[in-house]
């Protein structure tokens, strides 16, 4: 008999009446017991028709909401835990539009307390979308895709907080999101959560309509700067991630980077009303259906935007490589393991290391070393297979080769 | 002489080929447990081809594509999921007044392991009922006249006809392999991928006509699986794969829209009507995969007199399709293509051709095709105009 789960759905809004009205919609319909669900919507800062459409509303499932005065997503997420009663949270955008199955292949796939899991959202391409949103799509597309292949290793940065699942307690456990943070939330709680060792996975069956209406190019850049400036927080609250944050690339810069970031930090005035002009021109680009150079300037303005945040955060140089002082040395491999013995052994040999980088051999061929990022989970047995299909498939190829008179002479091998 | 074409698999191979009296080359395809990993064309002696002798050659021509598959197998590791179920297919022939290849394509599909896939054949302003005759004979294939001229016009027939998912459509001048649909059919697990396109290899090599046919265009884009994304320029579709080994998602039409009538064999562009399409679908923000494990024959043009007329096609084809994106869909940027080929291609192709240096393209091929794509604009535009009379009336 399987043990009755409380399900709280939270969600955080801001003048989306209608976005909510489909997501409520929607979790009515799931294939779900009613009495096991509540949702909590946190209104941050609303003042179009939201409220009095939850005070008329009366859904099959318990239904909460609470007002607040636009604290930011983060915040609105942990009053919401806060209220919530079940021992079980999905975390829902309000643009979301959950499928009838969402909350059902959630609870299948979050069978352990420390179990993060990330549901699918796949955004629709419009027809005639411009080249902005078959961009935006395509990334959010094989970030998906990505999560969903054989052997992927999850790393913090896989907690997109638009759709997904963990149990009550481990929410509690890690004090919930940061409040303090406006943006980049969602990583930093996901960093928390892989130093406490929780264990995420991707349930593509989890699946919502992301049916974002509002992202543009203009908002892009926005975002990208709220990115920099955050990411500062970020470095300087968690300094072992700043390797795997984008500001990583403004440690030690060359000479034309270190003149990039001194007119960004110092003449923005100037460097903004540049990378305006180079917006409307990629109006003109698109026009003209020039792919390639539009794809480059995309690549350059958002770098410029992001390099603007981190300027607004650190405002100097100094005060960008000040945050590079206290990475600190990666820590050493020092394991070892001998593929030689046939790949089971090996694999067996890596879960029960439960170590962050080992170095493979084959006999005494070296094959590589295989180290975590900050941030990534610790390696399981299942990297190994798919690690030496593809990535080190060359170096384990040559390896056996080479030793296989070795292998002859060693029948037990 | 003719030119055997052999398939071998790469694991069992025989020491001497013989019986080969009738030709002067053998083309031989590689496969490893089932993939394509390796085409090589040896000479034949007194009717024998000595493969053993050949170690080095085949190592060269298979290599870059095995060692990977053999560290796979070693590690029992497969790259997609393989517990995915596949869906429902519909193989669509469109077909005109051929029916001995089509006899040999449709014996060929019906040897298709049995996924409950449909059969569909598309019978375009046939001259008579032969090809109605002869699916007569076969139980469980679906007829379809459509009385309109133009391959495009019978594809769009197809899609709207099909009952099933993914449309699967190959020539019927073209034979499936066995795992042909299935190793198509497996790619289309994201909601993104609206267009798998296959391998298709040489049937025969028998006459002058169908060697050079395959020398000058080759059908075979490679033997490593590719995606086409988004980020791939969408311009240029001509190694995305071809019509004769093409399939793709029944929703496709609601998404990119039809096929374009004024394109492709039966009207005066004469081809080009699949890489119009792949672009369209490209630009469209789809994705295409490129899946070199489902493998077609195509039996090529038999006379030279033929394949000049096929390439000049191709020439008209490619052209009429250029103009389409400059003119009407506003991709300025396609005037770099023209120019690409014609400078860093045909111009070397015509050189070599008059300066009769080895290994050189038939010379009356290099013109035919330079003479169609001089033909193409113009091809383009009275195209257009007919088909929008047609669909007036």
């Amino acid at each position: 008999m399987m043990q009755r789960r409380k399900i709280s759905i939270i969600t955080p809004t801001h003048n989306r009446r209608e976005s909510l009205e489909r997501l409520l919609d929607a979790v009515s319909k799931q294939d779900f017991p009613m009495e096991d669900i509540e949702v909590i919507v946190v209104c941050d800062g609303c003042h179009d028709d939201t409220v009095p459409f939850l005070k008329a509303c009366s859904p099959p499932f318990r239904l909460q909401y609470i007002e607040l005065p636009g604290l930011g997503a983060s915040n609105a997420r942990n009053r919401g835990a806060a209220l919530a009663g079940g021992d079980h949270f999905i975390f829902l955008d309000d643009d979301i539009e959950p499928s009838p199955g969402l909350v059902r292949a959630f609870v299948d796939a979050c069978d352990s307390e420390d179990g993060v899991v990330v549901g699918y959202l796949p955004m629709e391409l419009k027809k005639n979308a411009g080249f902005y949103q078959i961009l935006l799509t395509r990334w959010w597309e094989e970030k998906y895709h990505d999560m969903g292949t054989r052997g992927y290793r999850h790393n913090f940065e896989d907690l997109l907080s638009g759709n997904f699942s963990l149990h009550a307690s481990l929410f509690r456990k890690q004090g919930g999101f940061n409040a303090s943070f406006r943006c980049r939330e969602d990583y930093e709680l996901g960093y928390r959560l892989i130093n406490a060792g929780a264990r995420f996975s991707f349930c593509k069956q989890a699946w919502g309509y992301h049916r974002d209406e509002v992202t543009n190019e203009t908002r892009s850049h926005k975002r990208k700067r709220l990115e920099g400036y955050w990411d500062v927080e970020f470095a300087k609250l968690h300094p072992s991630a700043i390797p795997c944050l984008r500001l990583a690339e403004m440690k030690d810069p060359g000479r034309g980077k270190r003149l990039k970031m001194f007119m960004a930090f110092h003449l923005p005035f100037l460097t903004d009303a540049l990378a305006n002009a180079g917006a409307m021109i990629m109006i003109l680009i698109e026009k003209l259906s020039m792919r390639k150079l539009w794809i480059g300037m995309d690549k350059k303005l958002h770098a410029y935007w992001y390099m603007r945040g981190v300027g607004d955060n650190a405002k100097t140089s100094a005060g960008v490589s000040a945050l590079f002082k206290d990475i600190g040395e990666p820590p050493p491999v020092d394991h070892e393991i001998d593929l030689a013995g046939g790949i089971e052994k090996a694999a067996q040999e890596l879960s029960a290391l439960k170590t962050r980088g080992v170095h493979l051999r084959y006999y005494s061929t070296p094959i590589a070393t295989i180290r975590c990022r900050p941030g990534d989970m610790a390696l399981d047995a299942h990297d190994l297979q798919s690690l030496l299909a593809n990535r080190y498939a060359w170096e384990y190829y040559e390896a056996m080769i080479l030793n296989s008179n070795e292998k002859n002479k060693n029948p037990s091998a | 002489m003719a030119t055997a074409v052999i398939d071998l698999d790469i694991c069992g191979l025989p020491p001497v080929l013989e019986n080969l009296e009738k030709y002067s080359a053998a083309f031989l395809l590689f496969r490893h447990k089932g993939c394509p990993v390796g085409t090589l064309t040896l000479p034949v002696t007194e009717g024998k081809l000595h493969i053993d002798q050949y170690a080095n050659e085949i190592i060269a021509a298979t290599m870059k594509y095995l060692w990977k598959r053999r560290v796979q197998e070693h590690l029992d590791y497969q790259e997609q999921e393989t517990s995915v179920k596949l869906p429902k297919a519909t193989i669509a022939i469109c077909t005109r007044d051929r029916t001995d290849d089509l006899r040999r394509c449709l014996d060929a599909l019906i040897q298709l392991p049995d996924d409950a896939q449909e059969i569909l054949v598309i019978d375009n302003c046939p001259s008579n009922n032969d090809t109605l005759e002869l699916v007569r004979e076969y139980p469980g294939i679906r007829y379809v006249r459509e009385p309109r001229p133009g391959l495009n016009i019978a594809r769009n027939r197809a899609l709207k006809e099909a009952r099933h998912e993914v449309v699967a459509f190959t020539d019927d001048d073209a034979v499936p392999d066995k795992n042909w649909l299935r190793a198509l059919l497996k790619n289309f697990t994201r909601e993104r991928v609206v267009c798998v396109t296959g391998i298709t290899m040489p049937l025969e090599l028998e006459t002058a006509g169908q060697e050079a046919f395959e020398k000058y265009n080759p059908f075979n884009k490679g033997f490593t699986r590719k995606i086409y994304d988004s980020l791939h320029d969408p311009l240029s579709t001509g190694n995305v794969g071809a019509g004769a080994n093409m399939s793709f998602r029944k929703s496709v039409i609601d998404l990119v829209g039809e096929f374009d009538e004024a394109l492709d064999a039966g009207t005066v562009t004469q081809s080009g009507g699949d890489h119009e399409y792949f672009t369209r679908i490209l630009r469209a923000g789809y994705y295409i995969i490129y899946e070199p494990e489902a493998l077609n024959w195509h039996r090529h043009r038999k006379t030279m007199e033929e394949t000049r007329k096929a390439i000049y096609g191709y020439g008209v084809g490619v052209y009429a399709y250029w103009t389409k994106l400059f003119w009407y869909d506003k991709e300025f940027t396609v005037i770099r293509y023209p120019w690409g080929w014609f400078w860093y291609d045909q111009v070397r192709k015509l050189a070599r051709a008059i300066r009769k240096k080895p290994g050189h393209q038939p010379l009356s091929l290099v013109m035919a095709e330079l003479k169609g794509c001089l033909n193409g604009p113009g091809a383009y535009f009275k195209a257009r105009r007919i088909a929008k009379k047609n669909a007036g009336l």
